[in-house]
């Protein structure tokens, strides 16, 4: 679990050092980022944690915030519910600097909550967490019906389609007429 | 969750990550949809190298073969199962066709219409995947006509076949030319010199006891493989000298020509036929040529000499069994029923026996020497019993196909699981006989299920076979249990599943009380046993 403001863990401590005392490098102190979503809750994250996430990792690249400002500037993602953040930020700490593995089975599986994390994980640019949540999303329709399919996933019709497409030629067309409109009466 | 609401590239990831056959039947949903796929799995879909039809005209698998030499079935294409599964249907290219999702995509037809089936998913294929890839149609099914599809590549595998009992002058003058052609007889089999027979692009041909096949007179392909036994010298060199006068082989290649029992004279020959020759101290070019593409093109070989395929075969599977471990099956699949399998450490062997002429072979002989197959599908051109002994019955599966049979004998010594069994005509008195042995523990103790079904007109004696076998009956406004089963060769497609049996009718083993479901229905009679005894039975109903 990511440790958060309102929670009541506290900042990971620094990973053991197995190097021995000779040959290890300085110990550079972990530095620690803040993000938070539509719940304003605020997540704290370790910079080799956030690295999953290209979005992120290349915003706080060349910040160098210290510990103090970082707190006080957390990254507001309000496009992102906070249950779906906490599952990204979850998976961030949990892989964080390991090898992903080729399947990732703590997924959610109801539709709506994988449908939001993948537009998450999108935005974001989390990668490996984005094959993931598409295998998972594929997954959902492995060896069902089309009516089935369409069903899971809401495709519309042949007959839908025609109907939204008039739809929105009308409205094209309303539009169109009231900007016409509205220029011969600025003419005017 | 609406896949549209996605971005296009989110969209195309999770495209990616489903199968062929995920995505062919998503291409139904709705013009949009199949538009979408067209254009974000435009890529993917280039990189297939060929899509395949196997099997027969009967039973199609239609599998996905990528350039980088992976495979994934797509499309199992056989005859409608009437036993009521939960057929969904789809406007394939104007057809209606019916459609199931079991493990694995199947497309049903009824006998009469199978052609026009594989021609509607054939054409929404080459619409839907493009025609960028090679198409090919790959049988050993030399009965039936190939259908007629627009880009495809016929092969016919023609192998330990028996010219006299298939009319195979008749059969290649139904066909187009095939781009490929295996063949081996039992006998010299000459055709008419304007047979199609010769205008497969390539012929590979074994024919033992023969001096100079006829393929070396008319051929009109590009690439032929000829094994004989014997040859005339002055073949060759007529070979070589209608070559040269341009009066045959227009289109030739090459032959490769090999002899198991003489040495080619050598003098003689190149006498024969005017050779040339380039001054000994230069180095000759070397002439090669890309073999015309067959379906082995697309997988790894491993090649041996004759005389030590066992050991090559046995030390390749050793290496398998340390690399890959124990714990999956292993399987040896053949339709060799000339050669032993070999006694390999963890290794089921399973055979395909279509079209076998008991009269040529010495099945008796072949099953004897071989371990018990796991499974056997066996399709004799006429009825044949083994010993009661016999390996043969000590198949875990059988699965046969005996016209102008009554009640093969495998009913009478099977000591197997599961039997599938087809043949003309049933005498009520069997499957009574059958029943009653099952009941006593004379026979029959490992089996799990039988599903028969009489392909002749007449319905089976119902209440002559329940009142012989003395059935118990479940009370009629109960529900009874449905007898499932999954198949013991669930990694061979084409096997049957076992039929789901749901029946009122029981009968009881008096040796060990365990309970077998009967169900009787016109032609059909499935017999499954429950690993239950009867209380335990009841007491589903309670």
């Amino acid at each position: 679990m990511s440790s958060t403001e309102q929670g009541t863990s506290s900042a990971a401590p620094a990973e053991p050092t197995t190097a021995p005392e000779s040959a290890a490098a300085p110990e550079v102190p972990e530095s620690f980022y803040y993000v938070h979503g539509k719940d304003k809750v605020v997540h704290k994250v370790s910079a080799g944690a956030l690295q999953h996430s290209a979005l992120i990792h290349g915003m706080i690249s060349n910040l160098g915030y210290t510990e103090e400002q970082a707190k006080a500037n957390p990254f507001p993602f309000e496009n992102i519910d906070g249950d779906i953040l906490q599952m990204v930020v979850d998976w961030c700490n949990q892989h964080k600097g390991k090898p992903t593995p080729p399947e990732d089975t703590n997924l959610p599986k109801q539709k709506e909550k994988l449908f939001d994390l993948v537009l998450a994980v999108n935005y974001l640019e989390i990668k490996e967490l984005l094959t993931y949540c598409c295998k998972q999303v594929a997954m959902m329709v492995k060896g069902k019906s089309p009516e089935e399919i369409r069903e899971i996933w809401m495709i519309p019709t042949d007959a839908e389609d025609e109907a939204a497409e008039k739809e929105a030629k009308k409205r094209a067309g309303k539009e169109a007429a009231g900007e016409t409109a509205a220029a011969a009466g600025d003419a005017k | 969750m609406k896949l549209f609401e996605f971005p296009y590239l989110l969209q195309k990831e999770i495209l990616d990550n489903m199968k062929y056959q995920d995505i062919f039947l998503l291409s139904f949903i709705s013009n949009k949809m199949k538009k979408t796929i067209k254009s974000c799995q435009h890529n993917r879909f280039k990189s297939i190298s060929c899509i395949r039809y196997c099997g027969t005209n009967e039973r199609m698998v239609v599998d996905i073969v990528t350039k980088n030499r992976m495979r994934e079935d797509f499309v199992d294409i056989k005859e409608h199962d009437d036993s009521g599964l939960d057929y969904f249907q789809l406007n394939v290219s104007g057809k209606i066709i019916d459609f199931l999702r079991l493990h694995f995509l199947e497309a049903a037809f009824n006998l009469d219409e199978s052609e026009s089936v594989f021609q509607s998913i054939h054409n929404y294929m080459v619409d839907f995947f493009g025609d960028s890839m090679e198409y090919f149609w790959v049988t050993s099914d030399f009965v039936n006509t190939v259908p007629q599809l627009q880009k495809i590549s016929s092969f016919i595998r023609v192998w330990n076949v028996n010219p006299d009992s298939i009319d195979l002058e008749n059969f290649f003058s139904r066909n187009p030319p095939f781009k490929r052609i295996a063949f081996n007889v039992f006998r010299p089999t000459d055709f008419s010199p304007d047979s199609k027979f010769y205008q497969a692009e390539s012929l590979v041909t074994v024919q033992h006891h023969n001096n100079f096949p006829s393929v070396l007179r008319h051929f009109q392909g590009r690439q032929a493989f000829v094994d004989c036994t014997h040859y005339n010298t002055e073949d060759v060199i007529e070979f070589v000298n209608r070559w040269k006068s341009g009066e045959t082989f227009q289109k030739l290649e090459v032959l490769n020509f090999e002899v198991s029992q003489d040495d080619i004279d050598h003098e003689t020959v190149l006498d024969g036929i005017g050779a040339k020759h380039i001054d000994a101290r230069k180095t000759p070019p070397t002439h090669t040529l890309p073999k015309i593409k067959s379906r082995k093109d697309h997988i790894f070989e491993a090649a041996f000499n004759p005389d030590e395929s066992e050991s090559v075969i046995r030390s390749i599977h050793n290496y398998m069994l340390q690399f890959f471990g124990d714990s999956m099956k292993y399987i040896w699949s053949t339709s060799d029923w000339v050669n032993t399998v070999p006694q390999l450490q963890n290794l089921s062997p399973s055979i395909l026996m279509w079209h076998v002429n008991p009269d040529l072979i010495d099945l008796e002989n072949f099953f004897s020497t071989n371990p018990p197959f796991k499974m056997i599908e066996f399709h004799p051109t006429r009825p044949i019993d083994f010993h009661p002994d016999s390996k043969f019955y000590q198949a875990e599966t059988v699965v046969t196909l005996q016209h102008n049979h009554y009640f093969p004998s495998v009913l009478r010594h099977f000591q197997g699981k599961q039997a599938f069994v087809h043949c003309t005509y049933h005498n009520t008195e069997d499957f009574i006989e059958f029943v009653n042995k099952w009941k006593s523990g004379e026979a029959f103790r490992k089996l799990e299920v039988l599903n028969f079904k009489a392909l002749g007109d007449d319905d089976i004696d119902h209440e002559t076979v329940l009142n012989g076998i003395g059935a118990k009956h479940i009370d009629a406004r109960r529900t009874p249990p449905t007898h499932t089963l999954p198949k013991i060769c669930d990694w061979y497609q084409y096997s049957p599943s076992p039929y789901p049996i749901t029946s009122h009718i029981y009968v009881v083993r008096e040796s060990d009380n365990r309970v077998a479901s009967v169900s009787v229905q016109r032609r059909k009679f499935h017999f499954g046993v429950w690993d239950k005894t009867v209380e335990e039975f009841l007491r589903f109903m309670e």
